[in-house]
């Protein structure tokens, strides 16, 4: 009993975190529920699945980042479950495309009823993705080192932008890595070669946008620890 | 000669990359709508611009009142002034993410999903420079009177907040309002008081427990980090000599 209690001490904001967006899920789904209900018809279901992918990368970051702590697990598991974490990462922030459904509503609830709903789906894909990138991050800063760390960020903020476009508009998911791995590297490889301006504008306002949203909920943190800093110093039992 | 600034800015590097990071990303919310003026010959979506102008606002007063309220004789003389200010104009920043109703009309002028990328930019900026200065007068609340006071003023703003953007969004009121046309104003949210409609009380209930919820993921999140820098790099913690 007494070690379960440490071990809530211990983890409390990570616990807190987890319970948050387990929250926000229920109320997700509860908001389409409710929607289906009042008009009859089941139209953003397919939300609830897309949020259900996003918790998928969210799950394995938070099992590598445990399993990494034990050193030798870390060169077995880890880039196995890396490369799984980076086919299923681009379904978190994918959800912001799905604000595209807007461009039909209004037919059987008011607009902003739907408005709300995609902001709540898209901000619980968002954070359950930056939350997992940021514990990928840890483990590579920790094994690597911080330059590393930051690479692999920015490496992470490029790929997902271009899995988002193949999702989006080319109807990828990741899932075909494996049923249909041929195809879908071909048809990467001929869209690097020859871009169109869609997808080169596409990159270039997303991924400054994924850049600078963890790029402030990182700082964010920062600031706290300057403040505690300022306030009064953190007790540390040496 | 450049020594004290330079031990201020290092003082203060997070808060200056956090004024730099949203600035930079109005700077870009603002090219994003000239790019498309420019592309399509519409003036769609110009009005985005003040709005996320009228966002910045509640983020300079808070600053203003965090850095006064370091000076205790100035606590009670302007800190309330300036947290009725900044309430005033509070709304305004998460009142952006109410904008992405612009997508129901299908514009013509520019691809859809250009128009989704630009909203996403504005309404994302507007909510963290919302939640930003949010934060600091929580810290400000919290230093002077506790830590229960200090949520309880959260969870207030969240839900006087939402009753804002109602008010912005439906009735179209704005924050100067208050002071241009007070007796209307006052009538309009007493008549809603008194007889709220249905629409009302959905939104404002789904709107503040959204804000509730990103308030407190941001702010654990941030806790997260600060756990982590004390588990991992203690060295960047300052040890308690007493």
């Amino acid at each position: 009993m007494k070690t379960m209690l440490s071990y809530f001490a211990h983890n409390k904001y990570r616990l807190t975190i987890f319970g948050l967006l387990a929250g926000a899920t229920i109320i997700c789904v509860g908001i389409v529920r409710l929607r289906a209900a009042l008009t009859g018809s089941t139209h953003y279901a397919f939300l609830i699945w897309n949020l259900f992918l996003a918790w998928i990368p969210f799950i394995i970051a938070y099992f590598t980042y445990v399993t990494s702590i034990s050193r030798r697990w870390l060169y077995f598991i880890v880039p196995f479950s890396a490369i799984l974490w980076m086919l299923f990462f681009p379904n978190a922030p994918y959800i912001l495309t799905d604000f595209q459904h807007l461009s039909n509503a209004g037919g059987d609830i008011p607009v902003w009823y739907d408005v709300i709903l995609l902001i709540w789906f898209a901000f619980t894909g968002l954070f359950l993705g930056m939350v997992s990138l940021f514990l990928m991050q840890e483990i590579i800063r920790r094994e690597f080192g911080r330059w590393f760390g930051w690479g692999f960020v920015v490496a992470v903020a490029g790929l997902t932008t271009m899995g988002i476009y193949m999702g989006r508009f080319l109807r990828w998911n990741s899932w075909d890595v494996l049923g249909n791995l041929g195809g879908m590297a071909q048809f990467t490889i001929y869209y690097v070669i020859n871009p169109t301006p869609r997808s080169l504008v596409f990159a270039g306002l997303f991924v400054p946008f994924f850049l600078f949203v963890y790029l402030l909920l990182y700082t964010f943190g920062h600031l706290l620890l300057e403040h505690r800093v300022e306030d009064k110093p953190v007790k540390v039992s040496t | 000669m450049l020594q004290p600034y330079l031990a201020f800015l290092n003082r203060n590097k997070y808060k200056l990359a956090i004024i730099g990071l949203l600035l930079g990303a109005s700077f870009f919310s603002v090219f994003l709508v000239i790019a498309r003026m420019a592309y399509s010959d519409s003036q769609q979506y110009r009005g985005l611009i003040w709005n996320l102008f009228l966002a910045w606002i509640p983020f300079v007063l808070a600053y203003i009142a965090y850095a006064l309220s370091w000076k205790r004789s100035l606590l009670y003389v302007a800190i309330p002034v300036f947290s009725l200010l900044w309430l005033a104009f509070f709304p305004n920043a998460p009142y952006i993410l109410t904008d992405l109703q612009y997508l129901n009309r299908a514009a013509v002028e520019a691809p859809l999903w250009f128009d989704i990328i630009l909203l996403i930019w504005f309404s994302w900026t507007g909510m963290l420079l919302g939640l930003i200065s949010l934060y600091l007068m929580h810290e400000i609340v919290q230093r002077n009177f506790g830590r229960w006071p200090g949520w309880l003023f959260v969870l207030v703003v969240s839900g006087l907040s939402s009753a804002g953007i109602y008010v912005g969004r439906f009735l179209r009121w704005n924050s100067w309002d208050i002071l241009q046309n007070p007796s209307e104003l006052a009538m309009d949210i007493l008549g809603l008081a008194i007889d709220p409609s249905l629409r009302l009380l959905a939104f404002t209930t789904l709107f503040a427990v959204f804000f509730l919820f990103v308030y407190l993921t941001l702010y654990t999140f941030a806790h997260l980090f600060r756990e982590q820098v004390e588990q991992t790099m203690p060295h960047k913690v300052v040890k308690n000599t007493k």
